[in-house]
């Protein structure tokens, strides 16, 4: 589904380029659910901002689909955001002053659906994250944790191709953050193509692939060994 | 993105700043509503001045020329040739020889051997107004054509030294003798400024004197003429070769010059006014501006989270733009509201009314759209140009 090869990015610092990927190559599959591990500046978020078609400025080959994505014209790449990706936010990126309702429905109302039926689709999505009452409440009124349900809802309700999430559970507390997990697995089981940046060894262990960037650079790429398995 | 959906979302962000929206409205309520109330009152002077020189609603006007007779000759200014070479003119759609409209006239006449020179209201129907003493034209009287008359107080002192002598007496009008029956106070009037001191009917009158009364020539224009000018070239030809040119003269009082020249002031004074409320609105857009882009800055978050949901850069644009039109346009209309109610307020004290028109509303309406539209399109584009990337960060 996902193929990047030989992607660079630099960005403009002064008057130097500063270049964060050096030539990565990597191929992700529909269903997959990888965890991608790095410290702190590696490039992680901005590998993940190409994948996810947020950053259109990048050199190398991405083929989506069998689409060349850097060829596409800017609506495009909107539209593949709207339709094809569902990206979580470490800080959850909510619209503070709309309902957890009309944030949810946001992505439906730019894919040009009816009100009404956005409405219906909204409540199931927010059933299955488990806030099944919330639609009128307000983020800020929310825990962290179901803020974050709230955006992952956002993420799945135009039912995209994949999840790309940056350190979803990096401001959760651990209890929260398996609750969150467990809803990233859960999705994974019924087919959603997870993509997940994180800092943390604990979560990364609950994904299938593990790939860990040092420098802008793939360092590894390997299967993760679930202990019942 | 469905339109509609673009609208809700505009008005609902202008609700959540309602102060801020108000205010910045303020300034576009007062440009407009000025300009509305000045061309509403332009209008109605326009209005009324057309109507004072009777174009019809097909744009023809109208214009008289009277003939007086020198001396105390009793001759009709107008013959069939002089009106056969009037209609010549291809400016002229009608030449048509009336009395006087408001059936009022002057006249001469005597009461008792003194000669005066009356004026005359030609009454179609029974009249008692201003009666002092006696009794009113009847029915009877204008059904038989009784040769009856009212005449003011000072003309029965003048004649028959008491209102009481004067009763039953006679007084003579253009030749013919008609009893008086009633007196009428000396400031008896039609309308406000026609004031006359001899009521007799209209029938008897005209069955006696049909020259005296068709005296004025009533000339209908095609429209789009000059009318004074054409009118003032019949004149000075009727008094150089007219049929009477040696009795009288032919007299054309150029009401439509003198209306001009009022129409040039009021429309120099709505000129100035629009002028004055175009600066207001000027500064009104730049406030329109200035919050556009306060809203912009303080929700680069929101417009960050939208593009990345999907918002491509032309609904973030028409976002704010529309935005920005919703508040201008909902000025716009306030203001042409309180333009009206002021236009409204201020003609009940002047002679003639406001005037509500269609063309007023679309101005209204296309201004505050075309202020919203100038001043919100560069915020709207700034919005729209954020980079994605460094919002999200
Ligand atoms: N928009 C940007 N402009 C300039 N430099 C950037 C920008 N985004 C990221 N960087 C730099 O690129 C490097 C990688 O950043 P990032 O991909 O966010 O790392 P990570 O997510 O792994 O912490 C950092 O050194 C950061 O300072
Ligand atoms: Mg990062």
């Amino acid at each position: 589904m996902i193929n990047l090869s030989a992607i660079s990015k630099s960005y403009r610092q002064g008057n130097d380029d500063y270049q964060v990927l050096h030539d990565i190559n990597l191929n992700i599959q529909a269903g997959e659910f990888v965890a991608i591990m790095g410290p702190s500046g590696s490039g992680k978020s901005t590998l993940i901002n190409i994948i996810g078609f947020l950053d259109q400025h990048f050199d190398g080959n991405y083929m989506f689909n069998n689409v060349k994505v850097s060829d596409l014209k800017r609506k495009q790449h909107a539209q593949l955001r709207n339709q094809s990706v569902g990206f979580i936010f470490q800080n959850f990126k909510l619209i503070t002053n709309q309902s957890v309702g009309e944030n949810v429905g946001l992505p439906l109302l730019y894919a040009g659906m009816k009100r009404r039926d956005i409405v219906s689709r909204v409540t199931e999505v927010l059933t299955q994250v488990g806030l099944p009452d919330s639609y009128k409440k307000l983020p800020k009124n929310l825990s962290g944790g179901q803020q974050q349900r709230v955006a992952i809802a956002r993420a799945i309700v135009t039912a995209p191709n994949f999840l790309v999430a940056d350190e979803p559970t990096g401001a959760l507390d651990s209890a929260t953050s398996a609750e969150i997990m467990a809803l990233f697995k859960n999705l994974n089981d019924r087919g959603t193509t997870v993509i997940m940046v994180t800092h943390d060894e604990q979560v990364a262990r609950q994904t299938n692939r593990l790939i860990k960037i040092l420098d802008g650079r793939i360092q590894s790429d390997e299967e993760v060994r679930h202990a019942n398995t | 993105m469905q339109t509609r959906e673009l609208f809700v979302s505009a008005f609902r962000s202008l609700l959540s700043n309602k102060r801020r929206s108000i205010l910045t409205m303020i300034g576009i309520i007062i440009g407009i509503a000025s300009v509305i109330t000045i061309l509403a009152l332009g209008d109605g002077a326009r209005v009324a001045m057309m109507k004072n020189l009777q174009a019809s609603t097909s744009g023809e006007q109208s214009t008289e020329i009277n003939f007086s007779p020198k001396g105390e000759n009793i001759i009709a200014g107008f013959k069939d040739d002089d009106l056969n070479r009037i209609r010549e003119n291809k400016q002229v759609t009608k030449a048509k020889i009336q009395s006087d409209d408001q059936g009022m006239l002057s006249a001469r006449g005597s009461v008792n051997g003194k000669n005066i020179s009356p004026a005359i209201y030609l009454s179609q129907s029974t009249n008692d107004d201003h009666l002092v003493t006696g009794h009113g034209i009847s029915k009877q009287d204008v059904l038989v054509s009784n040769p009856v008359a009212l005449v003011s107080q000072s003309i029965a002192k003048k004649g028959y030294k008491t209102t009481s002598n004067a009763i039953n007496a006679g007084i003579e009008i253009n030749g013919t003798t008609y009893t008086i029956v009633g007196i009428i106070s000396n400031d008896a009037s039609r309308g406000s400024y026609n004031t006359y001191n001899v009521v007799v009917p209209r029938q008897v009158f005209e069955a006696n004197n049909a020259d005296v009364s068709a005296n004025t020539l009533k000339l209908t224009f095609v429209a789009g003429a000059n009318v004074s000018k054409e009118t003032q070239k019949i004149a000075d030809q009727l008094n150089s070769s007219g049929s009477q040119h040696n009795a009288g003269s032919y007299d054309f009082f150029d009401m439509a010059a003198m209306l001009k020249g009022v129409s040039t002031v009021i429309k120099g004074i709505t000129y100035f006014i629009v002028a004055v409320a175009s600066i207001s609105l000027f500064i009104a857009g730049i406030g329109v501006m200035n919050m556009m882009y306060i809203a912009v800055s303080e929700r680069t978050q929101e417009i960050g989270i939208r593009m990345a949901v999907g918002a491509s850069q032309k609904q973030i644009l028409w976002q704010f733009l529309i935005e920005a039109v919703m508040l201008t346009l909902s000025g716009g209309m306030i203001g042409y509201l309180a333009g009206l109610g002021v236009a409204m307020g201020v003609s009940a004290f002047l002679p003639f009314k406001a005037s509500v028109s269609i063309s007023t509303f679309l101005l209204a309406f296309g201004t505050s759209t075309i202020v919203g539209l100038v001043f919100g399109i560069l915020p709207a584009k700034t919005a729209s140009n954020k980079n994605l990337i460094d919002i999200l960060r």
